[in-house]
């Protein structure tokens, strides 16, 4: 199916009405946590994680886009308006965003950022939409040898998703590893780890760890820390037409914006975090007005939200292709996928192409679904911010445990929740990342399995891991990245840890 | 008591981790290996053992290699450290009552223990906004999404 039939394919799966509705929820479902303060997308995603299970595989995955696209837009709100960014790749929106709400601009940066982030979004679809088949047909022609170097190579790679040191890195990511030994071995089926306890047999569960890591923690985090309150800012329908002159200043930084968060999106890392700090750093270096970037600039707002959008759409390419979550949210869409049954990687689009053409198309309408609804319904975001700490908080706790019970009505699964939340929230404390957990839990019984396959392949002979031209290709980028990264830490200071 | 530093908190967490590495590597042990051509369940922990103590050793050197600037870990204190702990007191009461008094008597207890923790005020206003709480949560996914949770003991004794 070539990327235009594929398409077509995709949105008479995404406008089935059960599918409509999903990404209808999910986007107004995303809204309300991203605008919500202290709760990330990464966090709020985790913890609604579990209600897509209720739903078959290519509804429960719209779901989910919608709600991490939802959740961008609303932390982009209430950083334009209350100069509190709901999640960390809107940071840098607030710096120009809130200025110019200051000036009474509020109501057109809105709009500009809202058309910027569809434009992103749209665009770098278009770029999924081409990239991600034809990664996923090079894919095809791997044995047990490439998807080691990919998956063990992705490992080392990918441990610094978060950013962290890497000590800090690797030991969260190795535990994740390890984590994922535990259970019934696949091929012998012998027990490891299990110390006689029956639950134990299936494994450690993706959905407790995930959701305890991030959104117990988050919750724990909200409880310590009194919500900063700013005055809540009224913007009336009429004034979302920004001028003629903004428009045209928008231009420019959107397209920018675009390419700069595409190509953030396809390296391993929080994407859409990195890629707004990105543009922003563009605008100040390259934009004709960059004297008025940190001043209330349009470009300020424009760029980096239109990056963050392409970022995380361009961040689907090794997810869908490959089956590698390059960002902490592509952690989660996996751990979706797999609770579903549904394997991603090369073959996804092949045996699941509802899934995989399904999901790109209702990115498309998720976002004009966001444009459409979200602008209009302004005021009643920012009104989200009066609900109280004490109400949203047991609401969450209720909401986590549920789903960490839900996937296989097991008790164990909740002290899993429970046990990941607390190491969530002393890694946190710690400058640990928790994303690279998350990709070990997913990734390490992955490289067992292509491990012993190869091995029993070659019969035990190593070098058959390093034959062929694309295993050797992918181990050399992957140590290439892998020393890059820790030559460029020598210079620096320990980097901050990201998961948005 | 002022809070433990970073670099406390980094080395702690290596220890653990180094002692967790070394626990895993034991029990590993015992794992059948089998051959380079056949192998067994117990050849990958033992790749990734090894590794998970080298990392764990390196975070602990790293914690005790990092220069002492005095940041303190953003622990909470006083008030705040108590309501933390009280939440996660509560949230693990409601795991233990689960099986014997069911999802929704327990989720209401937690919703009301909690609300009345984070906004004061009397036991019978956060009971009422508890229990609805409760009630809604259990409404959206029992009825409407068809999750299963446990009515435990008392709501089999009960009919619910």
């Amino acid at each position: 199916m070539g990327a235009l039939e594929g398409l077509l394919f995709g949105l008479s799966v995404a406008v089935q009405p059960q599918n409509l509705m999903a990404a209808l929820a999910g986007a107004l479902a995303g809204t309300v946590i991203g605008v919500l303060p202290g709760l990330g997308p990464v966090a709020g995603v985790a913890l609604v994680l579990p209600l897509t299970f209720a739903f078959d595989p290519t509804t429960g995955l719209i779901m989910m886009a919608g709600i991490f696209y939802g959740s961008m837009y609303g932390g982009s709100t209430t950083a334009i308006l209350m100069n509190i960014p709901g999640e960390s790749a809107s940071v840098v929106t607030a710096i120009d965003g809130y200025k110019l709400t200051q000036k009474g601009r509020a109501g057109a940066v809105l709009a500009i950022v809202a058309v910027g982030s569809f434009v992103g979004a749209t665009l770098a679809i278009l770029g999924v939409l081409f990239a991600a088949p034809v990664l996923a047909s090079v894919a095809l022609l791997f044995g047990p040898a490439e998807f080691f170097a990919l998956t063990a190579g992705g490992l080392l790679v990918l441990s610094r998703i978060s950013g962290g040191s890497f000590a800090a890195a690797g030991f969260s990511c190795l535990l994740g590893v390890a984590l994922g030994t535990v259970g019934q071995e696949a091929v012998t089926g012998h027990n490891r780890y299990t110390f006689g306890v029956l639950e134990l047999t299936e494994g450690i569960g993706l959905v407790p760890v995930v959701v305890g890591l991030y959104g117990i923690a988050e919750i724990l985090s909200l409880v310590e820390t009194s919500l900063r309150r700013g005055e809540l800012v009224k913007v009336r329908f009429r004034e979302l037409f920004p001028r003629r002159d903004e428009w045209a200043r928008a231009v420019a930084p959107w397209l920018r914006g675009t390419g700069v968060g595409f190509f953030f999106g396809l390296i391993p890392g929080p994407a859409a975090t990195l890629a707004s700090f990105a543009s922003y750093r563009l605008e100040q270096a390259v934009s004709r007005y960059r004297a008025e970037i940190g001043h209330g600039a349009i470009e300020g707002a424009a760029g980096p939200e239109t990056a963050n959008n392409a970022a995380a759409t361009s961040a689907l390419v090794p997810l869908l292709s490959l089956g590698l979550p390059f960002t902490p949210i592509g952690a989660l869409m996996i751990s979706a996928m797999m609770v579903q049954g549904v394997q991603p990687g090369p073959l996804l689009v092949q045996q699941h192409p509802d899934i995989f053409w399904g999901l790109i198309a209702s990115l498309y309408i998720g976002n004009v679904m966001l444009l459409v609804l979200n602008l209009p319904l302004v005021g009643v975001w920012v009104s989200l911010l009066r609900i109280p700490v004490w109400f949203f908080v047991p609401m969450l706790l209720i909401v986590a445990s549920i789903g960490a019970y839900s996937v296989h009505n097991s008790m164990l699964d909740l002290w899993v929740l429970a046990g990941a939340g607390l190491v969530g929230y002393a890694f946190n404390k710690c400058n640990i990342p928790l994303a690279p957990l998350v990709v070990g839990l997913i990734l390490g019984p992955e490289v067992e399995k292509h491990l012993r396959e190869g091995l029993i392949l070659s019969q035990g002979d190593l070098l058959y891991f390093l034959e062929g031209p694309i295993a050797p290709v992918v181990w050399g980028a992957a140590l290439l990245v892998a020393v890059i990264g820790a030559l460029r830490r020598r210079r620096q200071p320990e980097p901050a840890v990201l998961e948005g | 008591m002022a809070a433990p530093t970073l670099r406390t908190g980094r080395a702690a967490i290596g220890l653990l981790g180094l002692l967790l590495a070394a626990a895993y590597i034991a029990v590993g042990l015992e794992l059948p290996l089998g051959s380079a051509d056949l192998p067994g369940p117990g050849l990958f922990p033992l790749v990734v053992g090894p590794l998970l103590a080298l990392v764990a050793l390196a975070l602990l050197r790293e914690g005790w290699a990092m220069q002492d600037d005095g940041t303190r870990l953003d622990l909470p204190a006083g008030e705040e450290a108590w309501r933390v702990v009280l939440v996660l007191v509560a949230l693990t009461l409601h795991f233990v009552a689960m099986p014997w008094i069911g999802h929704l008597i327990s989720a209401s207890l937690l919703s009301t223990a909690v609300i009345r923790l984070l906004r004061g005020g009397g036991w019978a206003a956060a009971a009422v906004a508890g229990v609805a709480l409760a009630a809604a949560a259990e409404f959206l996914f029992v009825r409407l999404l068809q999750v299963p949770l446990p009515r435990g003991e008392l709501g089999y004794w009960l009919g619910m």
